[in-house]
């Protein structure tokens, strides 16, 4: 049996599900403050990229916290053309520095070490997937560590096979 | 059958009107009371306090011991503290905290009892840590260590830098704020007490007392974000006052017996209105919360100068959302007012600092005025930079 269109259903139903729970986290509602900064701080025209998945990752608060995300980044092979990693802020804890460097040269990174995006409408606070294709929000998404372990193959399909085709 | 549909109708009946007037009076004391003022004192600029740096590195949440002596993160090497003293305005020494503290501890402020009892407070909300003067760990509490169970179901708010502890020598008790952990979401702690003393040696509790009083108590479910949701602490002798960020009121507690003692109103001549608390499910909404904290007015902790004998209490003026260029509004100019009152907390003052001159949470009260951390008027040449305002008479 096939058990790949098993595994996208399945997640996807889950997806729609953190979704549909939680409205506010899963719109674009501060998509136009997401363009702002990227570009006043990288002048960043997103309306000329195509299909492009910005994943924003505070790299200051809760270490713990981001070694989950960091450990997923460098576990999984998400698709680099299509991923952008944002870096937010500084962290000087050697052991998730050197995640930091390896990430670094596995995705393209934009860094943002003053933590400018807080100055920003853009929905962040903690880690933020924003799905962006030809200039339109497909998803904003902020991630909850609780939901990581559900999101771990939500992931790699919007990622690698994209989202909207299944919806 | 009908008794029980009666019953249920007139206890719907009761809810509903209690709720109606607790929104009625939330909405009451979210507005500025009267409050005696008597204009006579005002806070100016004495000195630049500035300590020539001998690194570049970055200098977190500044504590004071006596005046003089100032403890300060270092925001590069997160188990390093640095020692500066402002009289001789040199730096002294650095320690190394305990590597018994865990990692994922961060730091965030201290309270000094002494030069070699050093409570540390971190981002684990559940635990206090007392280190000696070379950073080696004396002994640390969790709320579950004080019997509260099952553990983290309370929380100390001392992940918030502004909050602080309170410890005397004499009683050997240890005064804190500890928090229900449900808490600010939910609507069923109106009865909680919110403040303990406890025994540092046998790690006995002494006293729970000091429920949410005033806005904190009427706005059920409502939420405001998650800083300007807990109970400011100050512990003077036999007193605890306890303010809240959205709260014009003072609350005195007798720390003996638990007993509130008296509300004072401490409020602004140009802050009349807080803004009323959003629906439970915003709290999800990081953005929206955080646009709501750009934009409120809020109070800061309560401090008390005991040279001169005077509390005084800082509040942040309403601001627009955004600035012209679309960006949020980052407080850099924000309008800050500092009232001053005596020892009873009769308003005698009130001082405007324009600019962002006063940052938010960015003063130490000293025994005889303020330090004031600057970001402005100062180069890189200084570690920590300050200004050192002082009471003086108003002239008129």
């Amino acid at each position: 049996m096939n058990l790949y269109p098993r595994l996208i259903k399945s997640s996807l139903f889950l997806l729609i599900s953190i979704m549909g729970c939680d409205n506010s986290k899963s719109n674009c509602r501060y998509y136009e403050g997401f363009k702002l900064y990227l570009s006043q701080v990288y002048d960043l025209d997103i309306s000329t990229q195509g299909d492009r998945i910005f994943y924003v990752l505070p790299l200051e608060g809760c270490d713990e916290c981001l070694q989950i995300n960091l450990n997923l980044l460098l576990e999984r092979n998400f698709n680099s053309s299509k991923v952008t990693i944002i870096l937010t802020g500084a962290n000087f804890n050697d052991i998730i520095r050197s995640k930091i460097e390896a990430i670094k040269r596995k995705y393209p990174i934009l860094e943002d070490g003053k933590n400018l995006i807080h100055q920003f409408e853009t929905g962040f606070g903690k880690p933020l997937l924003v799905h962006v294709k030809n200039g339109d929000c497909l998803l904003q998404l902020q991630l909850q560590i609780k939901k990581l372990k559900v999101l771990r193959n939500i992931y790699w399909i919007i990622v690698n096979v994209g989202l909207r085709s299944y919806i | 059958m009908y008794r029980y549909y009666l019953l249920i109708f007139v206890y719907g009946l009761i809810i509903s009107c209690n709720k109606e007037k607790n929104i009625t009076e939330l909405a009451s004391l979210l507005t500025a009371p009267n409050a005696d003022f008597r204009d006579s004192l005002d806070i100016i600029l004495n000195i630049e306090v500035k300590i020539k740096a001998d690194s570049n590195f970055t200098y977190l949440r500044p504590t004071i011991f006596s005046d003089t002596i100032l403890l300060a993160y270092v925001k590069e090497k997160e188990n390093i503290i640095s020692i500066f003293n402002l009289k001789t305005k040199s730096h002294v020494r650095d320690f190394e905290i305990s590597p018994l503290i865990q990692n994922r501890d961060k730091y965030s402020t201290f309270y000094i009892h002494n030069l070699d009892s050093i409570f540390m407070l971190t981002s684990n909300n559940t635990s206090i840590y007392l280190l000696n003067g070379n950073g080696g760990l004396i002994k640390s509490w969790s709320s579950f260590d004080l019997g509260i169970t099952p553990p983290n179901t309370y929380i100390f708010p001392y992940f918030l830098p502004q909050h602080s502890i309170y410890f005397n020598s004499k009683t050997n008790l240890v005064y804190a704020s500890l928090i229900p952990g449900y808490f600010p979401t939910s609507s069923n702690f109106e009865d909680v007490p919110q403040q303990v003393v406890f025994n540092l040696a046998s790690n006995i509790i002494k006293l729970k007392y000091g429920p949410p009083e005033g806005v904190m108590k009427m706005k059920g479910d409502l939420v405001f974000p998650g800083d300007l949701s807990f109970p400011y602490s100050l512990t003077i002798n036999e007193a605890t006052y306890i303010s809240y960020p959205l709260d014009h009121f003072v609350y005195i507690y007798n720390n003996e017996t638990g007993i509130l003692v008296e509300k004072k109103a401490v409020c602004s001549s140009e802050i009349k209105n807080f803004p009323f608390p959003l629906p439970s499910e915003m709290i999800k909404d990081t953005q929206a919360m955080w646009n709501f904290r750009v934009q409120t007015p809020f109070y800061e902790p309560l401090n008390y100068h005991s040279k001169v004998k005077l509390f005084t209490r800082a509040v942040h003026h309403p601001q627009e959302l955004k600035e012209m260029s679309g960006k949020l509004n980052t407080g850099k100019r924000r309008r800050t007012s500092v009232i001053i009152l005596d020892s009873t907390l009769q308003i005698i003052g009130e001082t405007f600092f324009n600019d962002g001159i006063y940052q938010i949470n960015g003063a130490v009260p000293l025994s005889d005025g303020l330090l004031l951390y600057s970001n402005k008027g100062f180069n890189n040449n200084h570690a920590i930079p300050s200004l050192k305002y002082e009471f003086v008479p108003k002239i008129n």
